[in-house]
């Protein structure tokens, strides 16, 4: 969805309450806004629960929202505030650096099966789950949720500089397991 | 490190954050022995635009499901709906009917169907029905089923504007009652637009087949194809005289009968709004063509949740043709205005427009 597109559904929800609008909303920011929560919180269930919080908090706010000029980082900043806040009132911490949820290459997209064989896959989810999950899920909000390299460092609350650090990190490794050699090992 | 420098810089050409002097610093690395080969190379660039998966991802559907459940759907108690189908005014007068579909002895028997959804106006929905039919439910709509639907009998009833993708199942029909028509379907995809304001009903299907029948003839089994349309008159006051009205359909029309007239009529992409007017709605279009103004109000007041109120008799009666294309309110009052070619004018206030007819400036 283009900005624009996101700008009219904004404004559909915010002007008549458009159940239509929100619920396409829902299901385009759900998943990748799950997996982010999942950076913070510790289970499958508390990222669901965080992501539900933060849609309902939206519609039941739903005439501020034409407000908000950029809908896909309030989302996200929302969805770490209350991911944040969940961890918080938990007795135990969990590390931020460890998600439980993997992220790997698809198997099973086959749109460029001529340039990327399942092998070639396999290689570079080998070399991917090196990288530390930091890193990971910065090439994630980089690479598939596409955000920009300013939006992910106000988000993580980083610097630009270790945002470019890490894809650059992570464009190392794939670049080795496309299996074309380097001689410095880092 | 000078590699470490160069993934660096290929990280923000990626990124689009790269200037143009730090994208010349990259070419320089084209002459590398190591680095080089990364340079527009092909599979670098789909392993970036390949998908990522993730393990243990999220239950989207159930998610919203209960979203939905807990701050969408509205709910009208009984007592609204049972004067509501009342009002159609045909229960009494076609008992006889009923009989015909052996399902509805069901449905008229039970006072107050369980399930009843409802959208206001200015608000459009989408749900799916426990045998997994999908309804889009345009503004200011209501379905009801029974709480049995899907198991023993797929009956439903509605009152506004709904795109139905009737899930297949030969064991039990699909049956929808609308004012005085039923469409019995087995699997397909069709528009009903059946307003309790207007006076007629429009059934417009687009894939598979259906069978309308109008109360009051029951003999008479009007099978529809793919991309027709059939306009039904909600008189029913046509229907107790017996009048003896002329049948003007393009097929299946025997004069003799004593029947009320509805028209049957192809669909197609209308070439001046580049759409197909019946569904465009689906597509958050409002269209009308050759639309009274009178007529076209009650059109906006149901898309956009406002009022209007046209002062002026003969500006109501004018017709418009046009199309508002994911337009807000106040971009639609423009549009309007423009297309009548500024002798509308408009005022908002509040929820309420009111449209006033405008003398067109003298042209000097």
């Amino acid at each position: 969805m283009s900005p624009l597109d996101l700008q009219l559904l904004q404004e559909k929800i915010a002007r008549s309450g458009d159940e239509l609008a929100f619920e396409k909303l829902y299901h385009y920011f759900f998943a990748p806004l799950y997996h982010f929560s999942r950076l913070y919180t510790g289970s499958k269930e508390e990222s669901e629960e965080v992501v539900q919080d933060v849609f309902t908090r939206i519609w039941k706010n739903r005439e501020t929202l034409e407000l908000v000029r950029d809908i896909r980082l309030y989302l996200y900043t929302c969805v770490r505030n209350t991911s944040l806040n969940y961890r918080n009132s938990r007795k135990h911490f969990q590390e931020a650096d460890l998600p439980n949820s993997e992220i790997l290459f698809s198997a099973c997209y086959n749109a460029d099966q001529k340039l990327l064989s399942g092998e070639m896959i396999r290689h570079l989810n080998a070399a991917i789950s090196q990288i530390p999950p930091r890193s990971r899920m910065v090439f994630k909000l980089v690479k598939e949720d596409g955000l920009q390299h300013k939006e992910v460092a106000e988000l993580l609350n980083i610097s630009v500089r270790t945002v470019e650090k890490q894809v650059a990190l992570a464009l190392k490794y794939i670049g080795k397991a496309i299996g074309l050699r380097f001689s410095d090992s880092k | 490190m000078e590699a470490d420098r160069f993934w660096i810089l290929l990280a923000k050409k990626m990124g689009n954050t790269a200037s143009a002097a730090e994208l010349e610093e990259l070419m320089q690395f084209k002459s590398d022995p190591r680095l080089g080969q990364y340079l527009e190379n092909e599979l670098l660039q789909a392993a970036w635009k390949h998908p990522l998966d993730f393990s243990d991802p999220p239950d989207v559907q159930a998610n919203w499901k209960n979203f939905r459940e807990q701050h969408l759907q509205t709910t009208l108690p009984t007592r609204k709906f049972s004067r509501v189908y009342i009002a159609a005014g045909l229960l009494v007068a076609l008992f006889a009917g009923y009989m015909l579909w052996p399902g509805f002895q069901d449905v008229k028997g039970k006072a107050s169907n369980e399930n009843i959804i409802a959208t206001k106006n200015g608000s459009r929905s989408s749900i799916q029905l426990p045998d997994g039919t999908k309804v889009s439910l345009n503004a200011g709509s209501k379905l009801d089923y029974g709480k049995d639907f899907g198991r023993e009998t797929r009956n439903i009833s509605l009152s506004g504007e709904a795109f139905f993708d009737v899930a297949h199942n030969e064991k039990l029909p699909f049956i929808i009652r609308s004012g005085n028509i039923s469409i019995k379907v087995l699997g397909t995809a069709f528009n009903l637009r059946s307003y309790p304001e207007e006076n007629v009903t429009e059934t417009t299907l687009l894939r598979g087949r259906i069978e309308l029948s109008i109360d009051g003839q029951p003999n008479r089994k009007i099978e529809l194809s793919p991309n027709e349309k059939i306009v039904v008159p909600r008189s029913s006051a046509a229907i107790a005289s017996g009048k003896e009205n002329i049948v003007s359909t393009t097929k299946g029309n025997d004069p003799s009968d004593t029947a009320t007239i509805y028209t049957l009529s192809k669909i197609s992409i209308d070439p001046v709004l580049k759409t197909t007017p019946e569904i465009a709605w689906l597509e958050d279009k409002l269209v009308f063509r050759s639309r009274e103004l009178s007529l076209l109000s009650k059109d906006i007041e149901r898309w956009y949740g406002v009022k209007v109120i046209i002062s002026d008799p003969v500006l109501a009666a004018k017709k418009f043709t046009g199309s508002f294309d994911r337009l807000n309110v106040r971009e639609a009052l423009d549009a309007l205005q423009y297309t009548s070619g500024f002798t509308l004018d408009f005022t908002i206030e509040k929820e309420t427009i009111y449209l006033n007819p405008k003398k067109p400036k003298m042209k000097r």
